[in-house]
């Protein structure tokens, strides 16, 4: 067991590694200084350049370059942004809880809604409820988040005027951001309307959340029934119906532990979907996270934002992916053994 | 009163090219304490109809029968509840592989915990757990399992098919059934726990009076372990019997084609002479010929066999043939 979690990290070094290498690459490859784009100091006096020299070793050879680019991002320098002129670092701090909030909150959607519906048609297999789900999923999947967005905000913000239509709380209450999280800096903060606070919170959340969470919803409903069906159809099931178990038992301690395991592994596939979804949707709602800045950042030609978005993005991609991996060999009789567990 | 009586059990699906009758009204019967084997090529249906007796077949599959009873309680008319009852209690299937008829994600005494029956225990709350280890452990030692610790808490795919197997048959025997249909049990087993399996059952059949419906293509098993057998070809009945009247003198063309593959070696066989076969091989489920599903194959068709012959009866003996292989001076 500890044997594969290791080699997991391993690989998760590795593929970090290479990361930072594409990354690098780009930074050179980009027009402008090197000094420049990978630390983000514009007009740089002398004094400046010869520090930055020394920081990223800009006077050795290529390799030099890229482990002290490495070094430097590990402990957190991310250098400066072209346009604000703050720490990149401080903004990402900033910027990601918004994200992590938004996404957490649409997968939880995605699976509260998803799971069920997708088990529903896996046991009405071929039958109208299972068609439906079917249906509902094929055409939520179609909908571009763009597009959704959109509508949503003309029709619920501009003309029935329920909900705002952009950013995370109204200016009027002055939360102290400590966490990032909104409703935790609330509950945090000592308001005296703290219920009116989070009321407004949460109708700021509505729309985005349930924007993002359309595609993550059908996804998993599909994965599920998919999953739960073919298990559903395995040996076993047929032997514990012969056995007279209960539908319930059959479905909940038989069914549905082994069907989780392809649903977790075809799930984190689907992050990067989900993070790309969720960038749209930050734009649409002038959601302050990460994808915003981002998506300003490439407008802005902001090669160092660029840089540590990309590596903040896709670093955590790649954590995700080695964390299921992990979690399923831990959960996975078979994969624990040393025959198996080597794939 | 026989304990498993079915009469024209018909098994369809529906398929592109119209429905398809997969099993084509197939008559067996079991008596209490019997050993029944059903024997027949692949594909000839018989693991259809050890299924629709215990009604795990998917809803694509049509079962429809003039009888198919279980102790005077006919199965098609119970309810999903009702059935499930019985399933556990009464009738217990044991499956063609073993290994992937238990749960790969659990392990194994946890499953034996599963199929125990609750109502039997007696015991307060704080001991049911010892008193539910004491019953896997008796169950376990039955079928000869030894090191019980070892098996209840491996997971399944860390046991061979043969201990599989006998932990399959320690779950069905924790109700005490007392129909048991095992469906080619010993397949995907190594040749010297097959001896153990069959042993354990022919145990089960003496000590518990458990009838037994074996499911096999293998004939000199059913030859040293059943009393009587049903050949089935291509979802027919073609013939039943005692299996000594049987394997002395078969009456249909098939039971006759089957037994002469067997090699007898007492028969001094020529060195590298073939064994005998029917010629052709068995017809897709598309394309199945009507009347006499053998017909094409068989090498003493003629015209009458278009049409699907009647099941005669001769001392005891059943068989669907218009030609059978009796001499032609005995009234059949």
């Amino acid at each position: 067991m500890w044997f594969y979690i290791v080699r997991r990290f391993n690989l998760f070094v590795l593929t970090v590694a290479v990361l930072y290498f594409l990354v690098f690459l780009m930074l050179v490859a980009l027009p402008g200084d090197l000094a420049t784009n990978i630390s983000g100091q514009q007009q740089a006096s002398p004094a400046q350049l010869a520090e930055l020299t020394q920081t990223y070793q800009l006077d050795k050879n290529w390799f030099n370059q890229y482990i002290s680019f490495i070094n430097q991002r590990i402990h957190g320098n991310f250098g400066i942004s072209f346009t604000t002129n703050q720490p990149i670092y401080d903004e990402i701090l900033k910027f990601l809880p918004a994200t992590i909030e938004l996404c957490v909150y649409a997968t939880l959607v995605a699976l509260i809604v998803g799971f069920p519906l997708g088990m529903l048609a896996a046991i009405q297999s071929q039958k109208p409820a299972d068609f439906m789900v079917l249906g509902v999923s094929l055409i939520g999947y179609s909908i571009p988040v763009f597009w959704l967005g959109v509508i949503a905000i003309m029709y619920f913000g501009l003309e029935l005027q329920w909900l705002p239509v952009a950013g995370r709380l109204n200016l009027l209450y002055q939360i102290e951001p400590i966490t990032g999280f909104t409703l935790i800096d609330i509950w945090l903060s000592n308001l005296e309307y703290k219920q009116l606070a989070y009321r407004d919170a949460f109708a700021h959340l509505v729309m985005p959340t349930l924007t993002l969470a359309v595609i993550p919803a059908t996804m998993v409903m599909r994965i599920t029934r998919t999953a739960v069906r073919e298990e559903l159809n395995a040996n076993y099931i047929k032997a514990s119906q012969s056995r007279g178990l209960s539908p319930a038992t059959i479905m909940f301690r038989h069914a549905l532990p082994n069907a989780m395991q392809p649903i977790i592994s075809q799930l984190s596939l689907q992050l990067s979907t989900l993070l790309t979804s969720a960038m749209v949707t930050e734009v649409i709602f002038s959601w302050p996270g990460i994808g915003n800045w981002l998506i300003d950042a490439i407008y802005q030609r902001d090669y160092p934002v660029i840089s540590a978005g990309l590596l903040i993005c896709a670093g955590f991609i790649i954590l995700v992916s080695v964390l299921t991996d992990v979690v399923l060999i831990a959960t996975t009789p078979k994969r624990r053994s040393a025959i198996d567990g080597s794939s | 009163m026989p304990l498993l009586d079915i009469r024209n059990l018909s098994i369809e699906f529906d398929s592109p090219h119209g429905r398809i009758r997969a099993v084509d009204r197939v008559n067996l019967s079991i008596n209490p304490g019997e050993i029944l084997g059903l024997v027949g090529e692949s594909g000839s249906g018989k693991s259809l109809v050890a299924k629709a007796i215990m009604g795990i077949l998917n809803d694509r599959w049509h079962v429809s029968a003039d009888r198919l009873r279980y102790n005077g309680v006919d199965l098609l008319s119970l309810s999903a509840k009702e059935r499930r009852k019985l399933m556990g209690r009464e009738i217990a299937m044991v499956f063609q592989e073993p290994k992937s008829s238990l749960d790969p994600n659990d392990t194994v005494g946890h499953q034996l915990h599963e199929s125990l029956p609750t109502d039997e225990c007696k015991v307060s709350f704080f001991q049911q757990k010892k008193w539910r280890n004491e019953r896997i452990r008796g169950l376990l030692h039955q079928v000869g399992i030894r090191d019980h610790e070892r098996v209840m808490k491996s997971y399944p795919h860390e046991l061979s098919e043969g201990v599989c197997q006998k932990v399959m048959i320690a779950m069905t025997i924790a109700y005490k059934p007392r129909l048991l249909i095992a469906d080619e049990p010993t397949t995907v087993i190594e040749a010297g726990a097959q001896a153990q399996i069959f042993k354990l059952f022919r145990k089960l059949n003496q000590l518990n009076e458990v009838s037994i419906l074996l499911i096999t293509h293998d004939l000199e098993h059913v030859e040293s372990w059943t009393e009587s057998i049903t050949v089935m070809y291509c979802g027919q009945t073609v013939e039943s019997g005692l299996t000594k009247h049987i394997f002395k003198q078969p009456f249909h063309p098939y039971t006759m084609a089957l037994l002469q593959s067997m090699p007898h070696f007492d028969e001094m066989l020529g060195h590298k002479s073939q064994l005998t076969t029917l010629s052709g091989c068995v017809p897709s489920l598309q394309h199945l010929p009507i009347g006499c599903r053998l017909g094409p194959r068989c090498p003493r068709a003629q015209r009458k066999c278009v049409q699907v012959p009647q099941m005669q009866k001769s001392r005891g003996h059943y068989f669907s043939c218009h030609f059978p292989l009796i001499d032609d001076e005995e009234p059949s």
